[in-house]
């Protein structure tokens, strides 16, 4: 990032990581009550803060010892490194999700034919995407679960499929897969592979089989990326000069109601500069599922975030209706996660000489604000 | 989308429907690659519809319609209807055989390209399958 961006996003803040609400059921001090907060800017190089860190564990570890005299001293310049660090070196946002890499991607564009208007658009990464995955569990390979894996798994499948063909052959076949045909045939399906295993009858060319599976960025992702200069956006045949920030947003604005990217990508944002991996809660009937370091791989997520726009004093509804809201609160207490209904509050729009508004351009995040409340469900019974 | 090397077998399709292309792409490349479902193809219905269908063919013979639509896509009760009645068109081709079942699903498209599946039914139907003495 350069020292523009820098100044773009104001004076630096460190974000309290503490901050974060604590785990799953347990009660936290904001349990039924929202606490307003304002989108967190930017916290500096994550090597020196990790070595502070360390320093402080070191001296309560090792008490009032001799050897905390020794390591006691490197506190005092290792302050004033950090402090040089800060106003010299080019910034990183968030150091849980520290990128290490700008990342190439393309975007593709569905266009209306009679406006040129854009319509659909999605974001493409084809190499580069392991950097991402593994640092925040951005995207999502679009024929796997999670990272892109069907490549391996194709691969896998073939080279099994090869062998056991080998073995027949070669009269290598072994009393167990002779007791395996058989039980097959008993259960009704044909010698063949079944629709469980049919990897094996699609028929794919070998020099299609690593083109088949691109990880595709969500739009939220795509724009938190371009902003904190880890990913570079194309045109979807990879050529010409890269995006700036506010064309992507553009395109992608185009294809969401005017105002709604920029609500969900607040929210987005807020979640992220927390330190939260934030992926798609489509299949929970949310907006987000909030998950810790590490994302979807290691844990189960931990929160259901549903994201509202915080209209005038008294006019704003927790949800569509309770109805709704005690449907979406039950399915999160089925799958074990907690309900966040998100506000965010946007700034009103620019108003332009001529007295229309101006929505255009990203959002200035610096002036929005997030509220959070937590919904659970409360039986008397348990009192 | 065409930048992939199995685009070509819903070009046709997404041709008619342009603004469709992504949720009819990404549910076949799910439904017949990731899924694993046998014959799957891309279908434009007839009769005004408008909606490009993908029909497959389950591991015990029966007919799936999927509806490739977006998650923040609202109809009505004329197209829910009008899915049904293409639904059992389009199955019935699809199908092993014309006894065999067929179950039109939602395939609901995301834009991360998360693929969730919900099946629509004739409510009356199944509750008197239900109630139905065993």
């Amino acid at each position: 990032m350069t020292q523009a961006h820098w100044q773009k996003l104001g004076s630096p803040v460190a974000v309290d990581m503490e901050a974060r609400p604590s785990a799953g059921r347990k009660r936290t001090r904001a349990k039924n009550k929202g606490h307003l907060s304002a989108l967190p800017v930017v916290q500096r190089p994550a090597l020196l803060p990790r070595i502070g860190i360390l320093i402080d564990w070191c001296r309560r570890v090792l008490g009032g010892s001799r050897a905390t005299q020794s390591i006691a001293w490197l506190s005092k310049p290792l302050a004033w490194l950090s402090r040089l660090a800060y106003a010299v070196l080019p910034g990183n946002l968030l150091w849980p999700t520290l990128v290490p890499a700008r990342v190439r991607a393309t975007l593709h564009v569905v266009r209306d034919e009679a406006s040129g208007r854009a319509v659909d658009s999605w974001v493409w990464v084809r190499d580069g995407w392991e950097v991402l995955w593994q640092n925040g569990a951005f995207g999502k390979g679009i024929l796997s679960r999670a990272d892109p894996t069907w490549a391996a798994r194709y691969r896998r499948e073939k080279e099994e499929e090869e062998e056991e063909e080998r073995r027949r052959r070669t009269g290598g076949v072994y009393l167990e897969d002779i007791t395996r045909q058989r039980r097959a045939a008993r259960q009704g399906t044909t010698g063949a592979a079944d629709a469980s295993d049919s990897m094996r009858l699609l028929d794919v060319a070998a020099a299609d089989v690593g083109r088949m599976e691109p990880m595709q960025l969500s739009p939220l992702e795509a724009l938190f990326l371009s902003e904190i200069g880890c990913l570079e956006v194309r045109g979807a045949d990879g050529d010409g000069p890269p995006l700036l920030h506010a064309e992507l947003f553009g395109v992608l604005q185009e294809c969401h109601p005017p105002g709604a990217l920029a609500l969900r990508y607040a929210a987005y944002y807020y979640y992220r500069a927390r330190g939260w991996v934030v992926r798609s809660g489509v299949k929970f009937g949310s907006d987000f599922l909030l998950y810790r370091q590490g994302g979807p791989a290691r844990a189960h997520s931990q929160y259901s975030v549903v994201v509202r726009h915080a209209e005038a004093e008294g006019e704003s509804r927790l949800c569509a209706s309770w109805q709704y809201a005690a449907a979406l609160s039950r399915l999160c207490t089925q799958a074990r996660k907690s309900l966040i209904v998100c506000y965010v509050s946007p700034p009103p729009p620019a108003a332009e000489p001529d007295g229309s508004s101006n929505c255009a351009g990203p959002p200035d995040l610096r002036q929005y604000e997030i509220q959070e409340f937590l919904v659970e469900r409360f039986n008397p019974n348990d009192k | 989308m065409d930048a992939h090397p199995r685009f070509h077998e819903v070009a046709d399709v997404c041709r008619w429907a342009p603004q469709r292309t992504r949720a009819l792409f990404q549910a076949y490349l799910d439904i017949k690659y990731a899924q694993l479902f046998g014959a799957a193809r891309a279908v434009l219905p007839s009769g005004g519809l408008g909606l490009p269908l993908v029909t497959a063919r389950g591991a015990r013979g029966g007919a799936h319609v999927f509806v490739p639509v977006y998650a923040d896509e609202r109809f009505g009760l004329a197209t829910l209807a009008a899915i049904q009645e293409q639904a059992q068109t389009l199955g019935i081709s699809a199908a092993d055989d014309s006894s065999s079942a067929i179950t039109v699903h939602l395939a609901i498209v995301e834009d991360d390209s998360t693929v969730s599946y919900y099946t629509l039914g004739d409510g009356e139907q199944s509750m008197a399958a239900a109630l139905a003495p065993v």
